[in-house]
């Protein structure tokens, strides 16, 4: 039995047959020589090296964070070639002199530099050549993008791969797949976005799954845990059996609460809605009871495609979000871009502080094309569906009026252009700077609803980056100073009687959904697979009990000390419904 | 102009992460770097170069370097590739 283990992207248990996608390699084919001219191929290169670049990094980030320091190393070696003088002077040699085309002269400095290697009778060196190929088939992939189509699913199967694009794996049919098991790809790549919508489990990152795993094995994968078994023997197999069979037994009895609402016993209501990416998404949070959909991150309209999506282009989109939410109201936020998600061909650059850089409306305002073409698409697209638009990253009330401006513009262009808008789109914004905090009681004034981003606002309120390992520890949502800081939020908005929500993973978590049901959140907006639990949770703790308990626990002084107070009390609660998968995984290893 | 060798402590040789630890090291220096081995010469701060060097376990690597901080460069190269990259090997 082998085992690999990668990064645990999409959770979720199978035992499976799987179908070994090996891509053939992208390779330099047609004409070498360039039609247009050294300069355009001079900036092809370095459009594709920015982007080969990028994406080694984010890799690396990913990798770092996951599975530490030495794991990402393995990377640091491509990055350099990247970043090679001499090699590149040589490629631009042969863009000029010969006149090649960038995927040419690229191969052929390649081979050139590889010879050496590939003379040595030496084994060991002669495999590194890979590492060497692989940066080679990254910036020919980034120069040309591949074309070749992913192959039909023979059945019910667990698809391993290399990697996937966006495209393909919309191509993939979605009834017969079991799973994903990458040798790549990224915990945020759109096949974890797409594996999680459709409720699969997802393994990325798993080092050597393209070369031991064969077609048609069976594997057992668990998604959360990023671990991959290859033809597990009998045991291994009855046990895993039996830890599925346990958590579709809770998922089964949460699946009853589904169409309830999130109502306390002494009947205080909460809305429960879904953060989203993919229009496809909706339909699991739905079926897992979302009443909206409370976050609807617009990135993936941008990144999916070259270039920026016009008008249109955009309203279609935003259009098939709201069909598919079929009349439940839906908050689109506006393009957030910036910090970890740079758009280098929007003019974004490598920052020291990405976190305290151009992001979010500080980008949008800097770019009114780009802000004013999303706004038109969103208004124009609330003649749909109900729907409410909100503003990342706000510091400043100068900022929510800036925004509140070119809204009114947009949308009064838009009426007497002739084009139907609904009348009540509201306008919201994001709470997650510390600054938006200590003034929300004046942005409460001016905007229609609060929505609390609460994993950016952990970070700024305890000033620390969650993916450094060295300081991760300290991020602590449960920290008095975090939950104290909400309380004001929600106060402000209270007190100014408009309705704040929270966006952020803090809404999954059972015991701080309580505090916040308790501090009188109005919606809980979260991934889809935690809605029934949190309905579950809600459904059982009295409105009274929360106050109480949500009192208490911001009285508390330490993480700690809220951690034990909170855990006690809300998992008896929920005794039966938390599925304690890490027993389990020791007993597999 | 500081002159020096050094023998590869590595235990696999000049793989590339242990050419990836000689650039990384040679880019922190503003001096211009240049390793020889068996004949050939390449840029201690090009990967490609160190890896087409095929340089084992053993061998002696020639190190010249010339410009603002040399010496300093010669220095640690030689302390890296004597004794750094094995120590790297095993952590």
């Amino acid at each position: 039995m082998r085992q690999f283990q990668g990064i645990g992207a999409s959770d979720g248990l199978v035992i499976a047959t799987t179908q070994v996608w090996r891509k053939t390699r992208a390779k330099v084919v047609g004409p070498t020589r360039s039609a247009n001219g050294p300069e355009e191929e001079l900036s092809r290169l370095d459009v594709a090296l920015a982007r080969t670049s990028d994406d080694l990094l984010h890799l690396r980030e990913d990798l770092r964070q996951k599975l530490g320091q030495d794991h990402a190393k393995i990377l640091d070696a491509q990055i350099l070639i990247l970043e090679d003088e001499e090699f590149l002077a040589e490629v631009r040699r042969l863009l000029r002199e010969e006149r090649l085309l960038a995927e040419s002269a690229f191969a052929r400095a390649m081979a050139q530099a590889l010879l050496p290697l590939d003379l040595s009778g030496d084994g060991l060196f002669r495999e590194r050549i890979v590492d060497f190929r692989d940066v080679e088939q990254r910036v020919l992939r980034n120069l040309r993008g591949s074309d070749e189509s992913i192959p039909h699913l023979a059945g019910p199967r667990v698809l391993v791969a290399r990697d996937l694009t966006p495209s393909e794996t919309a191509s993939l049919d979605v009834d017969k797949i079991l799973g994903f098991c990458l040798e790549e790809g990224s915990a945020n790549s759109h096949t974890v976005i797409i594996a999680r919508s459709l409720g699969v489990p997802a393994v990325v990152s798993a080092m050597g799954v393209l070369a031991g795993i064969e077609d048609g094995q069976e594997i057992a994968m668990d998604g959360g845990a990023g671990r991959v078994l290859v033809e597990p023997d009998a045991d291994t197999a009855r046990r895993f059996e039996a830890r599925i069979r346990r958590r579709r037994d809770v998922a089964e009895r949460l699946s009853v609460l589904r169409d309830e609402p999130a109502e306390t016993p002494d009947g205080r209501r909460v809305e429960i809605a879904a953060n989203i990416e993919l229009p496809i998404e909706i339909d699991l949070a739905l079926a897992n009871g979302a009443e909206g959909i409370g976050l609807v991150r617009t990135e993936y309209f941008y990144f999916r495609s070259e270039r920026l999506p016009g008008e249109a282009e955009q309203l279609q989109s935003y259009r098939e979000v709201l069909d598919r939410a079929s009349g439940r109201t839906v908050i689109f936020r506006a393009l957030d871009v910036g910090g970890d998600k740079v758009l280098t061909a929007l003019g974004g650059m490598r920052e020291y502080n990405p976190f305290l850089g151009w992001r979010g409306v500080r980008f949008l305002l800097s770019n009114p094309e780009i802000l004013r073409t999303q706004l038109r698409a969103l208004y124009r697209a609330s003649a749909h569906g109900p729907m409410r638009i909100m503003f990342p990253m706000i510091s400043g009330l100068e900022e929510l009026r800036a925004l509140q401006t070119e809204s009114v513009f947009c949308r009064e262009t838009l009426r007497a252009e002739g084009h139907a808008i609904a009348d009540n789109v509201e306008i919201g914004i994001m709470v997650e700077t510390p600054s938006a905090v200590a003034i929300a009681d004046e942005l409460a004034r001016e905007c229609d609803f609060f929505s609390i981003g609460s994993n950016d606002l952990t970070q700024y309120v305890l000033a620390v980056d969650r993916t450094n390992e060295r300081v991760s520890y300290l991020y602590q949502p449960h920290h008095p100073a975090v939950l104290r800081t909400i309380r004001t939020a929600i106060n402000a908005a209270k007190a100014a009687g408009i309705w704040v929500g929270i966006c952020g993973e803090m809404g999954s978590n059972p015991a701080l959904a309580v505090v916040l049901v308790g501090l009188g959140i109005d919606e809980l907006s979260t991934n889809a697979a935690s809605i029934p639990l949190i309905k579950r949770v809600i459904r059982s703790i009295e409105y009274r009990q929360a106050r109480e308990w949500a009192e208490h626990a911001l009285a508390l002084s330490t993480a700690g000390e809220v951690d034990r107070y909170l855990r006690a009390r809300v998992q008896a609660s929920l005794r039966g419904f938390l599925h304690d998968d890490a027993a389990a995984r020791r007993e597999e290893s | 102009m500081a002159l020096g060798t050094a023998k590869i402590s590595d235990p696999v040789g000049l793989h590339l992460r242990a050419a990836s630890a000689i650039v990384k090291l040679a880019k922190r220096f503003p001096c211009d770097i240049r390793i020889s081995y068996d004949g050939l010469q390449t840029n201690a701060k090009s990967i490609l170069g160190l890896a087409s060097l095929v340089a084992r376990h053993g061998e002696t690597l020639e190190i010249h370097a010339e410009g603002e901080q040399d010496e300093a460069a010669l220095a640690a190269l030689v302390a890296l590739i004597e004794v750094g990259l094995a120590e790297d090997s095993r952590s």
